[in-house]
């Protein structure tokens, strides 16, 4: 126990691993703010320029930037409608609704101070029951995640807004385009018509950066002339009371994203969207409704995405198995400075595993610190006019769609999804759903061919599977309660405003 | 200041046309249509891949494409049901200020290809070596181009020459943080 006290208290006693946290997430806030650049990109830059650094440093840097990158998507969203990470999705629909009424400080204040809560509550849950969860995660079977993303697809009535028949095709038209390039089981070329540009598949970020980023520039410029609003920037810290009413959903939402964390080839993002949605389907008539800037529809997400945090690191501490992107890239890493991430890794190395929770610990009080410094000039951004920022916009997509992968075909595809994306708009046709099936349309092939491979091919064995693994019929039921909450008889008898 | 009335991704820009909701907006049936042979062309490239069982490659292609077109078709009905629009398709979906940024982003797109091209290719590989591999010079050339075309066109209310020195100003100032920040901070190697 002290030797375990000893190593928690190593972060806390050395200045320059402190320094170094800090300045890690103050970096990561602004990498995630700017869509295109995401923490597993600054990630993976740290590894080669940390190569010759010590452990202790190297990591203190990279929890820094992946607390503060997974905080920064929400800034753009809630400013600008333009997510800066897939994580913040959900977060842009009810708080870009929040800024329209002159509140973005509030709305920006309330997502910094409840990220805390959600930073600290994966963190507990990580230092108290990483073994249990990771053990659990593992039982997850390819059915199983294939009705984790069949839940995620569900969303699409969630997010999809106005038509509920155009918000699906959208969704699925996004499933479609996900099918693109060489399928990962056989090798088998899909919808790449010869070209080898499409062999590696549509990035759902560079789809993401079009469908948001530069459509939003060109709907703007339908609009410049129109009035504008002043931002409130007087109340930004939430009163106690405020931090009290959304506190059961905050904890509720934690909880989830921190499962959901947990389970390997999930993460932030799709952890965000369930939680919106779980909000959504939960909150008895809240003071704003969903899609009209609704304050849940901000706390949800953004406590889902910052507890997937402590969640992705529970598998890769205690297996050896990264959570998502992220930790994939951190397991190179400690491979890289001689260390062996795996089932051994708590007992041959615990100094490593107390460190990265202390580390995550003080990450999640310099966000909370830098978060809360940076609103005002953050809220000044949307002073700046339209006609100045608009274009910028469209450069900065430009940037960080090249730096997925360098290459200008993928410049040109995030533009088509621009365009693609204004003309949905304008038609009534959600952009959301359109990046939800792009995100779990691989998730739910993959996952569907393997356990139908299971059952030998036969839908009958692959049917009773769902009702004979206890897992699988939490899942199963928990979808059969999606959709019943979806319907008028439910929110009758729940007493919500139809 | 921000402005009240854009909308955000996940819902229908309502304001931005004059058509009830009984009445189809311009070039929405086209757009329908289009939708729909997305799901047709679909199915039909998704007949090549293998299907010999019910884990094959082709299962999801068939399966969401078929129901891209099912719920095509069904929109197609719902909007051929509306009075027929009025104004041309163009006009909508481009009016003056969007066709002008429009035609701005395709040169910009344009532009980048081609000086990208050009300094790999041709004596200009010099050039693109002084001034620094992966710095951009292509994106510098072209965004800056973009920048000033896209401000000069957007503030027409200021006189030319005070809008010209503003355009450049910002375009210069943006680029010059855009840069540093991108390429010599987050090492991020620019086109």
């Amino acid at each position: 126990m002290s030797d375990s006290l000893q190593y928690f208290m190593i972060p806390f006693v050395h200045w320059e691993i402190m320094a170094l946290i800090w300045g890690g997430v103050l970096a990561g806030i602004w990498v995630g703010a700017i869509p295109g650049l995401s923490g597993t990109m600054a990630v993976s830059l740290l590894i080669s320029f940390t190569f010759s650094w010590s452990v202790n440093n190297a990591l203190a840097l990279m929890c820094g930037v992946f607390v503060g990158a997974v905080y920064g998507g929400a800034i753009t969203a809630i400013l600008l409608n333009i997510p800066g990470a897939p994580a913040a999705i959900a977060t842009g629909m009810e708080g870009y609704k929040i800024a329209q009424k002159g509140e973005a400080g509030m709305a920006i204040g309330l997502c910094t101070t409840v990220s805390l809560f959600a930073g600290m509550t994966g963190v507990a849950v990580l230092s108290c029951a990483a073994p249990i969860i990771a053990n659990f995660a593992l039982r997850f079977a390819p059915r199983d995640f294939f009705l984790l993303a069949l839940m995620g697809i569900l969303l699409i009535g969630s997010i999809g807004g106005g038509d509920p028949l155009k918000g699906i095709m959208s969704g699925v038209i996004g499933v479609l385009l996900s099918m693109v390039g060489m399928d990962p089981s056989t090798g088998e070329l899909r919808y790449t018509f010869g070209s080898l540009y499409l062999m590696a598949g549509i990035s759902f970020v560079t789809a993401m950066i079009g469908l948001f980023g530069v459509s939003e520039a060109l709907t703007q410029f339908r609009e410049l002339l129109k009035n504008t609003t002043k931002q409130n920037l007087s109340k930004i810290l939430p009163s106690w009371n405020t931090f009290l009413k959304f506190l059961p959903l905050a904890l509720r939402s934690s909880l989830l994203g921190v499962f959901i964390g947990a389970l390997p080839g999930t993460g932030g993002d799709v952890a965000a969207l369930l939680a919106y949605d779980q909000a959504k389907r939960t909150t008895r008539n809240p003071d704003v409704p969903f899609g009209h800037g609704a304050l849940e529809g901000v706390v949800a997400p953004e406590t889902a995405n910052k507890g997937a945090i402590g969640g992705a690191f529970i598998p890769m501490l205690t297996l050896g198995i990264p959570g998502d992107a992220i930790t994939a890239i951190i397991i190179g890493g400690l491979f890289i400075h001689g260390l062996k991430p795996g089932p051994m890794l708590m007992i041959e190395t615990p100094y490593l595993f107390w460190m990265i929770v202390s580390m995550l610990i003080i990450a999640n009080i310099a966000l909370f610190v830098l978060g809360m410094v940076s609103v005002k000039p953050f809220a000044r951004i949307i002073d700046v006019p339209k006609s100045l920022v608009m274009p910028i916009v469209i450069v900065l997509s430009v940037i960080g769609t090249y730096a997925i992968q360098n290459s200008i075909v993928d410049v040109y595809f995030m533009i088509g999804f621009g365009i693609l994306g204004y003309f949905m708009r304008l038609y009534g046709y959600a952009t959301g759903p359109m990046v939800l099936g792009l995100i779990l349309g691989p998730m739910l092939d993959a996952n569907y061919r393997r356990a139908m491979q299971g059952a030998e091919n036969h839908l009958g064995a692959f049917i009773f599977g769902f009702f004979t693994n206890p897992l699988s019929l939490f899942l199963t039921l928990a979808i059969v309660v999606m959709l019943f909450s979806q319907t008028k008889i439910y929110r009758r008898w729940r007493g919500f405003d139809i | 200041m921000i402005t009240q009335t854009s909308s955000t991704p996940t819902e229908p820009i309502q304001e931005l046309t004059s058509a009830t909701d009984d009445q189809r907006k311009p070039g929405e049936l086209i757009f329908s249509i289009i939708m729909t042979a997305v799901g047709l062309l679909g199915f039909y490239f998704a007949m090549d891949m293998t299907s010999d069982s019910l884990s094959a490659p082709a299962v999801f292609p068939k399966g969401a494409s078929a129901l891209i077109t099912t719920l095509g078709l069904i929109n197609g009905v719902k909007i051929m049901k509306k009075r027929p629009a009025t104004g041309s398709a163009l006009g909508y979906l481009f009016p003056r200020d969007v066709a002008v940024m429009f035609f701005f982003l395709m040169v910009f797109c344009f532009l980048l290809g081609f000086i990208q091209n050009e300094l790999a290719s041709k004596s200009l590989v010099i050039l693109d070596y002084a001034w620094g591999a992966g710095s951009g010079l292509a994106f510098s050339i072209s965004s800056f181009a973009f920048m000033v075309a896209g401000i000069l066109f957007l503030h027409r209310e200021l006189p030319f020459k005070k809008r010209l020195a503003f355009a450049l100003l910002i375009a210069l100032g943006a680029l010059v943080i855009l840069i540093a920040v991108f390429r010599y901070v987050f090492l991020v190697i620019l086109p």
